[in-house]
């Protein structure tokens, strides 16, 4: 089948899973992942593996622009007024998620570096899925600020964490026998810190010319080109570097809103155009899971998904209620943090090329509690957002327009 | 900046951009440095390799191989009954084979380690025809007679040596029973003869489990009349040695044999292998004869001055360990005289050889560059798998070599092919020699002997400079050589 017929394909049949699931009263983006996998290849396989890496593409470009909108968020004035008690809650519940982790997969019998790096791994929260649940909901209030703060400070801290882990695994595991120590190590922090000051540092340069390049361009369609074209640019130029696609688009995003006064409407603009893209960006993410992955999970996988939940809520618990945040952030903030997804994914198969002996129980046990937290993940998302009455009644349908 | 929102002069920005800028310009070289491969740190074969597979890489057509994939599985799995793994060992339930230790690394923390790794030593094999006759190596011929054929059904059963032809790397052996046996290879049916770009190779593990590779024969296309070619293959001792290649859709090509002395390992053709099959099965069946474990050649006149004799018979190869051998013969010396008779020809002198019994003593007249000896060998019972000779009596036909770049170490030309392949014996250049000199002249690429060949008026004879393994060799051809 040609893609774009599968395109086609794709979008409407994402559109009316996204419709069916709603009677249920659940997110769209659950039955666009549903599509996913019923046209994958647990089930029709219409979706061939090919296709979907052929189709990777729209899948890193829905990545990038979801966070360059978060990174908006980075605003100066907003991060004076929630910086650091946002820092400390995100703390709160990294920390707690990764130690909830580790410990209940020690318990399951996993060695100190599977448990390590699962338990940085599980501190990723998916942020295109988050959002777009917020987004359908069009709800407002301090839960939904508190999500959308959390989500840009929790991700990079998670990319930080999983390097400083990943590196400590690799140095106390044993490096090769005849490098230098002194070179490995040098090397290893190095990479650490490319990742890091080279992305921002990425993000920051093209987010300088975006600014000064928004500023002379006035036509709605012309500002889209630019937008997309920018972001495609710093996505694209990731690859090319080595560098993280995350941190790039975010601080792009962030760097663009602190420099130019207009910047607003370069954020607005996307908001009627992408939703397309995540739509594939979702069908394509259930199409790249396997039913047979969910039983392979075994008891380490449970516990992993379990404990991932329990971690997140009692670090938001504790948190925000040592930091003074408003009660139905502190009762159901860990809630709203259970999708898990994309960057999980990316880390947990990258495992295979930086630390192969422990990538196959990684790999094992994130793809099914992905698969897990897919489905529930926005469901628990939505129900915990209206129990803190943060859904706006009269929430636009962004699909309706398309 | 007109829209700037912030107070900052625009020094501040420029800070700012320029301090991005530098990390990204100066992270991005570093990294650069650290991507690129130190210069010093790989041996030139490696290097060699690296630079073929990323050619191969090109080549290969993603497509095509993904279009064949579940074919080659379904092929594999059709195949898999016939295809064995062969140990040394007296009886099924004591393996005795060789134990090679070899360092290996494991991974630990995901990081490679060094260590010494025990290993039975084995090679693939398949099972050739209803007669329980099993086709494999050459090499499991310095393990011993008696040999272990474990199949897909685990279970093992007893073989032993009928015979070998080491010139081409191929050992038959014969089952002791020859109940329960999956279907023989040579009995599947032939497919139409395509030519073949995709090989499935088939091996077999000492532990039982079953090898598979796919190989893509760019630039060495197996052609269906039944040359060989060179596989990618770079380890010596290699599992898949003795395996059994196939196309995608079943069609069984050939066996993979070591090429002595090389790294790489061929492509035996079926047909050849058919050949060999009959030779060992009708010389097993013969009275034994003198043997003592020589190659031999007529001394062509060209090199009556480079070896400084005028009369003798040329000895070509020693086998390891034949009573020649023990005797202090070598390659490159003349034979002059047998028994205090002058020898004339090599037919004549392998004539009186065997037809003397074995354990006879002979006193053998020997130069090397002009020291003349006497050295004494006893002979002994021939057997087959000691034959060095590949039906070498065969009248001359015009050769036809392909020439192929020299990979490996960089100088020479690697004989890709010899057609008609039965007279590879005959004119003593083996597939995988690497020619070094034509005539005098230097060989360093494949064209370079193209070009010396055309000055060379045909039915002239040649005077070849081969390399093969650690020893350089002079062949003369007489029959005219047509290359490729």
């Amino acid at each position: 089948m040609s893609n774009i017929l599968l395109v086609g394909l794709i979008l409407l049949l994402a559109l009316a899973g996204g419709h069916l699931v709603k009677l249920l009263k659940v997110p769209e983006i659950v039955g666009y992942f549903f599509i996913g996998l019923f046209l994958g290849p647990s089930f029709t396989a219409i979706l061939t593996h090919d296709t979907v890496i052929a189709m990777e593409v729209f899948s890193q470009i829905a990545l990038g622009l979801i966070l360059f909108s978060i990174g908006a968020i980075f605003e100066f004035g907003n991060l004076r007024k929630v910086g650091m008690r946002t820092l400390w809650l995100t703390l709160f519940i990294m920390g707690g998620t990764i130690v909830t982790v580790i410990v209940t997969l020690l318990l399951c019998g996993q060695n100190w570096q599977t448990a390590l790096l699962l338990g940085v791994i599980a501190t990723e929260i998916s942020p295109i899925a988050t959002i777009l649940v917020l987004r359908e909901l069009n709800s407002e209030g301090p839960l939904t600020d508190s999500i959308t703060n959390l989500l840009a400070l929790n991700n990079v801290g998670c990319l930080v964490v999983f390097g400083v882990a990943a590196f400590l695994v690799r140095l106390l595991g044993g490096g090769p026998e005849s490098a230098s120590f002194v070179g490995f190590a040098l090397r290893e922090t190095f990479h650490l810190l490319w990742g890091l000051l080279g992305s921002v540092a990425l993000g920051v340069v093209l987010g300088y010319l975006l600014a000064t390049w928004g500023g002379k361009v006035e036509e709605q369609g012309e500002v889209l080109i630019l937008v997309l074209g920018m972001i495609l640019i710093a996505v694209g130029a990731t690859q090319w570097l080595g560098l993280s696609a995350l941190i790039t688009t975010m601080t792009l995003g962030a760097t663009l809103i602190n420099l130019s006064k207009e910047s607003q409407h370069l954020f607005d603009v996307l908001g009627s155009t992408d939703p397309p893209l995540y739509a594939i960006f979702f069908v394509l993410a259930g199409a790249h899971l396997k039913l047979s992955s969910l039983a392979a999970i075994g008891l380490s996988g449970i516990g992993y998904t379990v404990a991932r939940v329990l971690g997140k809520t009692a670090g938001a618990y504790l948190g925000a209620g040592r930091l003074g945040f408003p009660e139905t952030v502190k009762k159901y903030l860990g809630f709203s943090l259970v999708p898990h997804a994309g960057v999980a994914i990316g880390l947990a198969l990258q495992m295979r090329s930086i630390l192969p002996a422990y990538a196959e129980t990684i790999a094992t046990v994130v793809l099914g509690s992905v698969l897990i937290n897919e489905v529930a993940g926005p469901v628990i998302t939505k129900l915990a957002i209206g129990k803190a009455g943060e859904i706006r009644l009269d929430h636009a349908e962004p699909f309706e327009r398309v | 900046m007109k829209t700037t929102k912030s107070n900052h002069s625009w020094k501040y920005h420029a800070g700012i951009l320029s301090f991005a800028l530098l990390v990204l310009v100066a992270g991005g070289l570093y990294r650069r440095s650290l991507l690129t491969p130190n210069a010093h740190s790989q041996s030139p074969v490696l290097e060699a390799l690296q630079t073929e597979v990323e050619q191969l890489k090109d080549d290969l057509k993603r497509d095509e191989l993904e279009s064949i994939t579940e074919t080659v599985l379904e092929t594999a799995q059709k195949i898999a009954p016939a295809v064995v793994t062969i140990t040394a060992g007296q009886t099924p339930e004591k393996p005795a084979g060789p134990v090679v230790t070899y360092t290996d690394y494991r991974f630990d923390a995901g990081y490679p380690v060094r260590a010494a790794v025990d290993r039975l030593l084995s090679v693939s094999g398949f099972l050739f025809d209803g007669e329980g006759r099993v086709v494999t190596s050459a090499r499991v011929v310095r393990w011993g007679t008696k040999f272990i054929v474990t199949g897909n059904d685990r279970v093992r059963r007893s073989a032993r040596l009928l015979g070998a032809s080491q010139a081409d790397g191929l050992a038959v052996l014969q089952l002791d029973q020859l109940g329960n046996l999956p279907q023989p290879l040579a009995s599947q049916p032939e497919a139409d003869r395509q030519p073949v770009t995709w090989a499935v190779k088939l091996g077999r593990e000492s532990d039982g489990n079953q090898l598979v590779a796919l190989d893509w024969f760019s630039g060495y296309a197996a052609k269906p009349a039944g040359n060989a070619a060179l596989s990618l293959d770079v380890h010596p001792g290699s599992a898949f040695d003795g395996g059994a290649v196939v196309t995608p859709a079943g069609r069984v090509i050939g066996i993979q044999v070591p090429v002595a002395g090389q790294p790489q390992s061929a492509i035996l053709p079926m047909e050849r292998v058919q050949a060999i099959v009959h030779r060992v099965e009708v010389d097993s069946r013969r009275p034994p004869k003198s043997w003592i474990g020589v190659e031999l050649q007529n001394l062509a006149p060209e090199m009556h001055d480079v070896l400084k004799v005028s009369t003798g018979v040329l000895v070509t190869e020693v086998t390891p360990d034949g009573p020649a051998f023990r005797a202090g013969l070598k390659g490159m010396d003349v034979i002059l005289s047998l028994n205090e008779t002058p020898v004339e020809s090599a037919p004549a002198l392998i004539a009186l050889v065997q037809g003397l019994p074995p354990g006879s003593r002979l006193k053998i007249g020997v130069t090397r560059l002009g020291g003349v000896r006497e050295v004494e060998v006893e002979t002994v019972a021939y057997h087959p798998e000691r034959s060095n000779q590949a039906e070498s009596d065969q009248p001359g036909q015009p050769l036809r070599i392909r020439l192929a770049k020299n990979y490996l170490t960089g100088s020479g030309a690697v004989i890709e092919s010899i057609e008609p392949t039965g007279q590879a014996g005959t004119a003593s250049l083996r597939l995988g020699d690497i020619v070094v000199g034509l005539n005098g002249f230097p060989v360093e690429t494949a064209p370079d002997a193209s070009r010396i060949m055309r000055s060379v008026p045909s039915g002239e004879p040649q005077l070849w400079l081969i390399r093969r393994g650690a020893h350089t060799v002079c062949v003369t051809l007489k029959e005219g050589v047509t290359l490729q």
